[in-house]
C-alpha cells in the first residue's frame, strides 16, 4: 500500500495537470483515499494506545479468533432475506448463553449488528476466496438453510470439518420443491412436521443415498412470521379498507404463475374493482429484473394495483383477504398464521421436471391446494374475479388452525428443540473416540441408575402399599 | 525503461486511435472528441469491475455508519474503541478498504495519464484551427478576447456530472466540488485541445449519469443480437487465439522494426497498398492455415495436443525474440545466445503449461483484437505511415505559382566530395571528366556538406527541404518536392529505393527477392543479434537482395545492373518524354558498395572475405592497407559513376534539355575508408567525418553560360530551397536550408549546423578536407585517369617512386626467404587480389610487397591483419594491366636500405609449404561418409567419391572422424574436380565444440576443373567430424579424388 502511495504521489509531483484527466467519481476516490489512509492511520495509533495505557477488554485484532471455539455449533446463513429463519435460533442461543458461531455471506445480514459476548459472528466474502474458507470450517454441527451445499456447479463445498451438516428449511416446504441433489450432502434435515419424513425417504431410495437423520423441529420463520405479525397488531389494526385486497405472491423462475400466466389476471381483478398487492418472490430481483420490469410496466396504468417490496411479507399479508400464488410456500404462511383462504394457480408438471417432486406422484403442497383454498386452471383464469368473489365468500377457514397444529410441530417453539438439538449434538461430536466411550458408558450407567432408580421407587411404592 | 513498458504503450494506443479519427475525418477536433469517448467506452469493463468495489465499499459505509454513531453515543474510551473492533471483525472489515473506492482510479490513471502526455506531445495538434473556438494548440481568449472560456465550460459539465452521479451523497459532492474548482485553476491556461478532450470525457461521465433516468421515460428496448453464449462466440474464443499467437511471434516483431525503418519496402518498390496487401497476407494467410489444421486436428480428436503445439511454437518464437532484444549484452559472454534461448524455452514451456491447463486459451482470444491496433498503428502512426498515402487534412496547399523550369535532381548514393577533387580542391578533370564537363557552366560548391550520414535520412530531407531523424524518418508528408510538383500538375519522374514507392515511377516488386529478404529480416529481429550476424551476416543499407534463399545467379554477368538498370531505365523515361515532366529526380545507388564495377563499367568483383569484412559487416576488421584497396575499389566505382553522368549531359544536350533547365548533382553522403574498426559511414572520428560529410554539388542554373567555385559551406538542405527559388515558387511549409542562388558573400549556409559531427570537427573542416585530398593523392598519384592509377598502399612516399618501375629479370635473381600464397587464385576478373605471406610456415605482418605484372610495379602493400588473421595481404590493379585474361603477377619482397632491393616471393600453394613437412595420418576418406545433405547422389567409386546436386539446398558431405584422438593443428588436403566454379566450405569440430558452426569453418574458392585445396585446421584439439560444404546454387557435379591429412 505503501508503495502504491509513493506511485501516486510521485505521478502527481510528475505532473500536475495529470489529474485534469480525472473524472468526478475517480476526484472522490482520491480524496477517499487519503481519508482511508489518514483513518487507518489513525485508527492503529489508538488500539496502539489502548494497548498500552490502558486495559483493554478485548484483545485486538491480532488475536481475533479469540473466544471462538472449534466445537461451537456453527450457524451459517446466506444473508439478510432468511433472517427469519435464523432470528428464533440465534435468539435462543443468547437467552440460553451458549456460545456460537454465526457465520454469513451478507454484509446486510442484521445478525451482524448484534454485539453479544456468546454470539461470535463473522462475515466473509461471497466470492472464491469466501467460500475456500468456508470449505476448510471446522465445527460439530452447521445448520443450514442453503440447499445444494456441496453440489456440482453450486460454488460452496461442503466443509469437510463439520461433522453434522443440519438443513432447516426456509419455508413450509417439504424436500420435493427443492433441485435435485439440493439435500445430498446434508447429515441431518430438521423437518417441519412428520409428514416430511416421507418425501426425504423417498429421494434417499430413488438415488441410493445413505439415510439422514430426521428430526421433527417445527418451522422457525413461521414463527418468526407469527412473531413479526403480532407484533404489527400491537403496532397498528390493519385492514379495514373497504375494497377487497388481493395478495399476488408469484414463485420465481419456470414455478412462477406470472412467467406461466403473465400479468392478464392482475388485469381483469383490477376491473373489477379489487385491490390488489403485488408481491415477488426476492429472487426474482436477483434472477429475472427483466422479467420483473416488464411485469412492473405491465401493471403500472392498471387501478388499485400496488407493489409490494418490503423485506417481510407480513404487511401485505395482513392487510390482504385472499391470496393468489402458484407453488409457492407463502400459501402456507398465509393460510396458516392468517387464517384466510388461497387460491392456487396451475403450473403444468413439466416446469418442475429438475426438481425432488419429480420422484412423487403428488407432493404435500398438492394435495393442501383444496384443503387451503381452490385450485385455479388456466382455463378458468379469465374468472379469476368469479373465483375470488366465490372464494372470499363461500370457503370455510375456521379448519386452519387444526391443520396448522397437524403439520407444523412445535408451533411458536421451534427454535427451543432446534438450540437443544444443536448443542447436544455439538457437545456429541466434539468428544474424541475415548471420550465418547466413555460418554456412552456413563450414559449406559446413568440408564442403569435411572432404572435402578425407577426400580428402587416401585419397590419402595410396593413397600409402602405392603406396608 | 518503466515508460516503455506501461505508458508508452498506452500512449502508442492513444495517439493511434488519435491519427486515424483525423484520417477518417480529416477534422482533429472532432477526433479529439472521438477519442475521449472511445476511450472512456473502451475502458468501460475496466470501470465496471473497479466501480464494483467502490460499490461494495458503499456498502459497508451505509451497514457500518449509524452502528458506529452509536457506539459512539453510547460508550467511551477503551469501550468504544473495542466496540469498534468488535463490530469490524464481525463485519471482516478494517477502515484502509475505504481505498477500495480508489481502484477505478487505479485503473483510469494511466489512461489518463498517457492521454495528457500524447496531446501534450502531438504535433497535429498546434496551428489547427476551429471555428469559433480558434487554434487547438493555445488556449481559447473567447472571454472578452482575453480571458479563456472554455475551461468554464468544462468546469460546469464537470459539475452536471457531479451533480448527476447516481450514488452521489453530500460529502463526495463537496470533494468533487473542490476538484473541479481545483481543475478548473489548473487547466485554465492549457491548450484548447486539452481541455476539449476533458470536457468530452466529462460530457460522456454526465450522460452515462443520464442515461437510466432517461431510459426509464424512455422505454425503448433495443434487443441487439448477443454475442455472449452465441456460436459466434464460441468459435471465436476456440481459434481467435491462433490469429493472436501467430501474429505476436510474426507481425508484431517484424513490424515494431520496419515501423521505424522501412527501406525494405522502399527498395523493394512496394506501394501502399502492396504494403498493405502483404501485411494483410502475413497476418492472416499463417492463421487461416493453422485454424483449418485445428479444425482436422478436432475432428481427429488431437485439439489440446494442437493447441499445444502451435502456443509451444509461437510463444517461443515471441518469448525468444523478447528474451534476445532485452537480454542483449547483458551476459556478455559467448553462451548468451544459448542462455536467453534456454531462458525463453523454459519459460515458454511453463506459460503454456498454464495456459492449457486453466483454460486462459480462450481468454488469450480476446487479446487477438490487439493485433489490428498494431498493424493501425503501423499504418498510422509509426515512421513508416510516410509511406501510405497521405493521411488525410496533413496536405499542405498548392501553391499559387511555379514556372515552367525543367528541374534534374540527380542523387549518388555514398559519394564523398573529396572524391572528385585534385590535390588543390579542383575537379579532377582527368578522373572525373563528367563533373568537369558540367563545372563548365554550373556553379560548383566543394565544400558541400551532408545532413545525414544515412540514406533513409539524407535523401528525405533533401527532398523535403526540411531536416528528418530516425524518429521522423521517411519524407515529410504533404510537404516535399515530388508532391509539390505533383500537385502542381508539373508532372513528376521520380526514383529512390528509400523513397515511398506511391511516388516513384517504378513499382516493380521482386516477389522472390522480397520474400526470401522479409523472411531474411525476420530472423534477425527474433534471434541474438551477435549470433545471427555471425550466421547469415548483417543487414546490408541497400536493404535488398541480402536475404538468405535469394541467390544472384554467378552466371551473369550483369552484377551490378540493379542501379545501372536504374539509371538506364530513368534516364530513357527522361530523355523520351522530355517536354512532360517538369521535376526529374533520381536517387541512385550508385557508386554505392558493394564494387562490382571498374573505372570503365567492366564487371568484377571481390572475393568473398573481403567482401564479407568491407562490405557486409557493422565494423571493418582490417588493417589499413587492406582499406586502401576497397578506398582503390570505390575509386574505380565512382570514376564509372562519372561516366553515368557523362551520359546524363550528352542525353540532356541531345534532347536540348540541358540549357534550359535547372541541373543538381549530388550525393546523400560520403564514404570513408580512412580508419579500421569502424562502418565506412559513420563520421564518429576526425578520420572518417571528413569523407563521410562531404559531398559533391553542382548547379547549373537554367542558361547558365560559365562555370564558378563557391567554397561557401553549404548543405544538401540547401538544394530544395534552390530549386523553388528557381521555379518562383514560395514554399507551402518552412524550409530549413537557403537558395544557392542568392547566396551572395556567405561564406555558409543555416543548415551547416545541422550537419553531423558539427560541434566536433567543423571548425577544422578545411584542414581535414585538406588532409583528406592529401591522402589520396599519395595512395593513387595524381592526373591519370582511374582506370590506369597505379596504387601504392603503404601510403610511404618513397614506395611512390617504385611505381611503374621496369623489374629487369637480372637485378632480381635472389629469392626472398618469404613465400607467399593466393588466398584464392589471382584472376582479372576479380577486383582484389589476397593472399598470405609466410616465412617458413608461420605468417608474417608488415611486410611490404611488390607486385608486378608485365615486367612493371603496379602495385606496393604491406602484409598485415585481417579477421584476426595474421600475413594477409590485398591490392587491386590497375584496370589497364588487370584486362587481359591471360596475365601474370609476380611478387616481390621490398627492402629499403642504402637502395631498394626487390627479393623475388615464391608463389606456393600451402601443400608445399608446410603439408610436406607434417605426419601423416592414415585416413580411409572413401569409406567414410557419415551422412549427406540437398545431393541427388553420391557414389563412392573405386578411387573417388562422386557427388551430384541439382537444388541449392545447402549441398554438403559429413565425413567421419579422422582419428579416436585429438589432433593438433592439422592439415586437410582435398583434390577434387568441379564441373563450375563454387565456394567449398570445410566445417570442423573441436573436443569441447561437438557441432558445426560458421566461427569454426574454412572457405576456399573451387575452379572449374582440377583443384587441390589445402585446409589449415587452427585448432590444437581438433576432433569428431568435419563437413564438405559444396556451396549453393545450379547444378554441382563434384569428384573427390583424394583426402589426405597431416599434422
Amino acid at each position: 500500500m505503501f508503495r502504491i502511495f509513493v506511485l501516486l504521489l510521485f505521478s502527481a509531483g510528475y505532473s500536475r495537470e495529470a489529474y485534469a484527466y480525472l473524472d468526478p467519481a475517480s476526484g472522490n476516490a482520491l480524496a477517499s483515499f487519503f481519508i482511508a489512509v489518514f483513518g487507518s492511520a489513525v485508527f492503529f495509533l489508538k488500539t496502539l494506545f489502548y494497548k498500552i495505557f490502558a486495559h483493554s477488554s478485548y484483545k485486538t485484532q491480532s488475536n481475533k479468533n479469540l473466544g471462538v471455539d472449534s466445537n461451537m455449533p456453527v450457524l451459517f446463513s446466506e444473508g439478510e432475506i432468511y433472517w427469519a429463519t435464523f432470528r428464533p435460533i440465534v435468539e435462543e442461543f443468547i437467552r440460553r448463553k451458549i456460545h456460537f458461531r454465526y457465520i454469513t455471506l451478507d454484509v446486510h445480514d442484521p445478525a451482524l449488528a448484534i454485539d453479544n459476548d456468546c454470539m461470535h459472528s463473522k462475515r466473509i466474502s461471497k466470492n472464491k476466496l469466501g467460500f475456500t474458507k468456508l470449505a476448510g470450517l471446522e465445527a460439530p454441527v452447521m445448520l443450514s438453510t442453503t440447499p445444494n451445499i456441496g453440489s456440482e456447479g453450486y460454488p460452496m463445498p461442503r466443509p469437510e470439518g463439520v461433522k453434522n451438516l443440519v438443513h432447516v428449511f426456509h419455508a413450509l416446504v417439504d424436500v420435493s420443491c427443492y433441485r435435485k441433489g439440493s439435500l445430498d450432502f446434508y447429515d441431518s434435515v430438521l423437518l417441519v412436521g412428520e409428514h416430511e419424513a416421507e418425501s426425504i425417504r423417498l429421494v434417499e431410495s430413488a438415488r441410493g443415498l445413505s439415510a439422514k437423520e430426521l428430526i421433527v423441529a417445527g418451522l422457525p420463520c413461521l414463527d418468526d412470521l407469527d412473531r413479526q405479525k403480532e407484533e404489527l397488531c400491537k403496532d397498528r389494526l390493519t385492514g379495514g379498507d373497504a375494497l377487497t385486497t388481493v395478495l399476488v405472491a408469484p414463485s420465481w423462475g419456470s414455478k412462477g404463475c406470472f412467467t406461466e400466466h403473465g400479468t392478464d389476471f392482475v388485469k381483469t381483478l383490477s376491473r373489477s374493482g379489487y385491490k390488489v398487492i403485488i408481491r415477488l418472490h426476492p429472487h426474482s430481483f436477483i434472477f429475472e429484473p427483466g422479467s420483473v420490469d416488464k411485469w412492473r410496466l405491465e401493471t403500472q396504468e392498471l387501478d388499485n394495483v400496488s407493489w409490494d417490496d418490503e423485506a417481510q411479507g407480513t404487511i401485505a399479508m395482513s392487510q390482504a383477504d385472499i391470496l393468489i400464488s402458484d407453488a409457492s410456500s407463502i400459501r402456507f404462511d398465509f393460510a396458516f398464521l392468517y387464517e384466510k383462504p388461497v387460491l392456487s394457480l396451475e403450473i403444468p408438471r413439466e416446469s418442475r421436471s429438475t426438481f425432488e417432486s419429480d420422484y412423487m406422484d403428488a407432493t404435500w403442497a398438492d394435495t393442501m391446494v383444496e384443503e387451503i383454498g381452490v385450485g385455479v386452471t388456466s382455463e378458468n383464469l379469465t374468472v379469476i374475479d368469479e373465483i375470488v368473489k366465490d372464494t372470499i365468500s363461500s370457503f370455510a377457514t375456521e379448519a386452519f388452525s387444526g391443520l396448522r397444529n397437524r403439520y407444523v410441530d412445535n408451533f411458536r417453539y421451534s427454535s427451543v428443540v432446534i438450540v437443544e438439538y444443536l448443542e447436544h449434538q455439538a457437545k456429541l461430536l466434539s468428544l474424541t473416540a475415548d471420550q465418547l466411550v466413555s460418554r456412552r458408558s456413563i450414559e449406559q450407567l446413568e440408564g442403569q441408575v435411572d432404572e435402578d432408580r425407577s426400580q428402587l421407587s416401585h419397590l419402595s411404592d410396593h413397600s409402602e402399599r405392603q406396608s | 525503461m518503466l515508460y516503455d513498458f506501461t505508458l508508452y504503450p498506452l500512449e502508442s494506443i492513444l495517439e493511434t486511435m488519435l491519427v486515424i479519427f483525423i484520417a477518417i475525418t480529416g477534422s482533429a477536433f472532432w477526433s479529439i472528441v472521438m477519442l475521449a469517448i472511445s476511450v472512456r467506452l473502451l475502458t468501460k469493463p475496466l470501470e465496471k469491475i473497479t466501480s464494483a468495489a467502490g460499490r461494495n465499499q458503499t456498502q459497508f459505509e451505509a451497514v457500518l455508519r449509524p452502528q458506529l454513531a452509536t457506539i459512539k453515543h453510547e460508550q467511551t474510551g477503551s469501550q468504544r474503541h473495542d466496540a469498534i473492533i468488535r463490530l469490524y471483525q464481525r463485519y471482516s472489515y478494517h477502515p484502509i478498504f475505504t481505498v477500495r473506492s480508489l481502484f477505478g482510479l487505479l485503473v483510469q490513471l494511466p489512461f489518463f495519464i498517457a492521454a495528457y502526455f500524447m496531446l501534450s506531445g502531438f504535433t497535429g495538434m498546434s496551428g489547427v484551427m476551429i471555428p469559433v473556438l480558434g487554434n487547438l494548440g493555445v488556449p481559447d481568449t473567447l472571454l472578452f478576447g482575453r480571458f479563456h472560456l472554455l475551461p468554464f465550460i468544462m468546469t460546469l459539465v464537470n459539475i452536471l456530472a457531479l451533480v448527476t452521479l447516481e450514488s452521489s451523497n453530500r460529502r463526495s459532492l463537496v470533494q468533487g466540488l473542490i476538484l473541479s474548482f481545483g481543475f478548473l485553476v489548473l487547466l485554465y491556461e492549457s491548450p484548447l485541445g486539452l481541455i476539449v478532450y476533458w470536457t468530452t470525457s466529462n460530457l460522456v461521465s454526465l450522460s452515462s449519469n443520464l442515461t437510466p433516468a432517461l431510459a426509464k421515460k424512455v422505454p425503448i428496448k433495443i434487443s441487439l443480437p448477443s454475442f455472449k453464449g452465441s456460436g459466434v462466440e464460441r468459435f471465436f474464443e476456440e481459434y481467435a487465439y491462433i490469429f493472436f499467437v501467430v501474429n505476436l511471434a510474426i507481425l508484431v516483431p517484424l513490424l515494431g522494426v520496419l515501423g521505424g525503418q522501412f527501406n525494405l519496402f522502399t527498395a523493394h518498390g512496394m506501394t501502399g497498398d502492396a504494403i498493405i496487401s502483404l501485411l494483410f497476407y502475413v497476418a492472416l494467410l499463417p492463421s487461416i492455415v493453422l485454424s483449418l489444421l485445428r479444425r482436422l486436428a478436432k475432428l481427429l480428436g488431437g485439439a489440446k495436443a494442437f493447441d499445444g503445439l502451435v502456443l509451444g511454437v509461437f510463444l517461443g518464437v515471441f518469448l525468444t525474440y523478447l528474451f534476445n532484444k532485452a537480454g542483449y549484452g547483458i551476459l556478455t559472454s559467448d553462451y548468451e545466445p544459448a542462455i536467453l534461448f534456454m531462458a525463453a524455452l523454459l519459460v515458454t514451456t511453463g506459460a503454456v503449461v498454464i495456459i492449457l491447463n486453466t483454460g486462459m486459451l480462450r481468454k488469450l482470444s480476446y487479446f487477438s483484437l490487439i493485433i489490428p491496433l498494431v498493424l493501425l498503428h503501423f499504418i498510422f502512426v509509426s515512421p513508416a505511415s510516410t509511406l501510405f498515402a497521405g493521411p488525410g487534412g496533413m496536405r499542405t496547399a498548392i501553391p499559387e505559382s511555379i514556372n515552367d523550369t525543367p528541374v534534374i535532381l540527380m542523387v549518388f548514393d555514398e559519394f564523398s566530395g573529396l572524391t572528385i577533387q585534385d590535390a588543390e580542391g579542383d575537379v579532377d578533370v582527368s578522373r572525373y571528366p563528367g563533373f568537369a564537363e558540367i563545372a563548365l557552366n554550373a556553379d560548383y560548391f566543394p565544400n558541400a556538406l551532408t545532413v545525414d550520414y544515412r540514406t533513409d535520412i539524407s535523401v528525405p530531407s533533401m527532398v523535403s527541404g526540411t531536416l528528418r531523424s530516425a524518429e521522423k524518418s521517411g519524407l515529410a508528408a504533404g510537404e516535399n518536392l515530388i508532391e509539390l510538383f505533383q500537385d502542381w500538375g508539373g508532372g513528376v519522374l521520380a526514383q529512390s529505393s528509400v523513397l515511398p514507392a506511391d511516388l516513384m515511377y517504378d513499382q516493380q516488386v521482386n516477389l522472390y527477392s522480397l520474400a526470401s529478404d522479409t523472411v531474411t529480416l525476420y530472423l534477425h529481429i527474433i534471434s541474438h543479434q551477435d549470433w545471427i550476424e555471425n550466421k547469415i551476416g548483417v543487414i546490408p543499407p541497400t536493404w535488398k537482395d541480402f536475404g538468405i534463399f535469394y541467390e544472384i545467379d554467378d552466371e551473369d554477368d550483369e552484377v551490378h545492373s540493379e542501379p545501372l538498370y536504374i539509371f538506364d531505365s530513368w534516364l530513357e523515361q527522361l530523355t523520351n518524354n522530355a517536354a512532360d515532366k517538369q521535376f526529374n529526380f533520381l536517387h541512385v545507388e550508385f557508386p554505392h558498395a558493394p564494387y562490382t564495377s571498374s573505372a570503365t563499367g567492366r564487371v568484377q568483383v571481390n572475393g568473398e572475405v573481403f567482401r564479407r569484412q568491407l562490405f557486409t559487416s557493422e565494423t571493418i576488421d582490417a588493417e589499413q592497407p587492406f582499406l586502401n584497396v576497397a578506398y582503390h575499389n570505390y575509386l574505380q566505382q565512382s570514376s564509372y559513376a562519372d561516366l553515368l553522368l557523362k551520359r546524363l549531359i550528352r542525353e540532356l544536350k541531345e534532347t536540348g534539355l540541358y540549357d534550359k533547365s535547372l541541373i543538381i548533382v549530388t550525393a546523400d553522403h560520403g564514404v570513408s575508408y580512412n580508419v579500421s574498426g569502424l562502418n565506412r559511414r559513420i563520421p564518429l572520428t576526425k578520420d572518417s567525418w571528413k569523407n563521410i560529410v562531404s559531398v559533391p554539388l553542382m548547379v547549373k542554373y537554367p542558361f547558365q553560360e560559365t562555370g564558378s567555385v563557391d567554397v561557401s559551406f553549404v548543405t544538401t538542405l540547401d538544394i530544395a530551397p534552390t530549386i523553388m527559388d528557381v521555379a518562383a515558387v514560395d514554399s507551402p511549409w518552412e524550409l530549413a536550408g537557403e537558395s544557392l542562388k542568392t547566396l551572395g558573400a556567405k561564406s555558409q549556409t543555416n543548415s551547416v549546423e545541422l550537419i553531423p559531427g558539427f560541434e566536433d570537427y567543423f571548425d577544422d573542416a578545411l584542414a581535414l578536407f585538406e588532409e583528406g585530398r592529401s591522402i589520396k593523392a599519395l595512395l593513387f598519384g595524381v592526373g591519370s585517369p582511374v582506370s590506369k592509377v597505379a596504387v601504392n598502399y603503404t601510403e610511404n612516399p618513397i614506395y611512390s617512386a617504385l611505381l611503374n618501375t621496369d623489374v629487369s629479370v637480372s637485378s632480381v635473381e635472389e629469392f626472398s626467404d618469404l613465400h607467399a600464397i593466393w588466398g584464392g587464385s589471382l584472376r582479372p576478373s576479380e577486383m582484389t587480389q589476397f593472399g598470405k605471406i609466410y616465412v617458413g610456415s608461420e605468417p608474417t605482418d608488415g611486410k611490404v610487397i611488390a607486385a608486378v605484372v608485365n615486367k612493371k610495379i603496379q602495385a606496393v602493400f604491406v602484409s598485415g591483419i585481417v579477421e584476426g588473421e595474421s600475413g594477409k595481404f590485398a591490392f587491386s590493379l590497375p584496370e589497364a594491366e588487370a584486362n587481359p585474361v591471360e596475365f601474370a603477377a609476380t611478387l616481390y619482397e621490398v627492402e629499403v636500405g642504402e637502395e631498394v632491393t626487390l627479393k623475388r616471393i615464391e608463389i606456393v600453394n600451402i601443400g608445399q609449404l608446410s603439408f610436406e613437412t607434417k605426419e601423416f595420418i592414415e585416413y580411409d576418406w572413401k569409406n567414410s561418409v557419415a551422412s549427406t545433405n540437398g545431393l541427388d547422389s553420391l557414389e563412392v567409386g573405386d578411387e573417388l567419391i562422386s557427388v551430384l546436386a541439382s537444388t541449392s539446398d545447402d549441398p554438403f558431405v559429413v565425413m567421419q572422424p579422422i582419428s579416436v584422438q585429438p589432433i593438433s593443428t592439422p592439415i586437410i588436403l582435398i583434390e577434387l574436380v568441379s564441373n563450375k566454379e563454387l565456394l567449398l566450405q570445410l566445417f570442423y569440430q573441436t573436443v569441447d565444440e561437438r557441432f558445426f558452426d560458421g566461427a569454426r569453418s574454412k572457405i576456399s574458392t573451387i575452379y572449374e576443373g582440377s583443384n587441390t585445396v589445402y585446409f589449415e585446421i587452427p585448432e590444437t584439439e581438433f576432433s569428431g567430424d568435419f563437413r564438405i560444404d559444396l556451396g549453393f546454387g545450379g547444378f554441382t557435379d563434384v569428384d573427390i579424388i583424394d583426402i589426405e591429412v597431416r599434422y
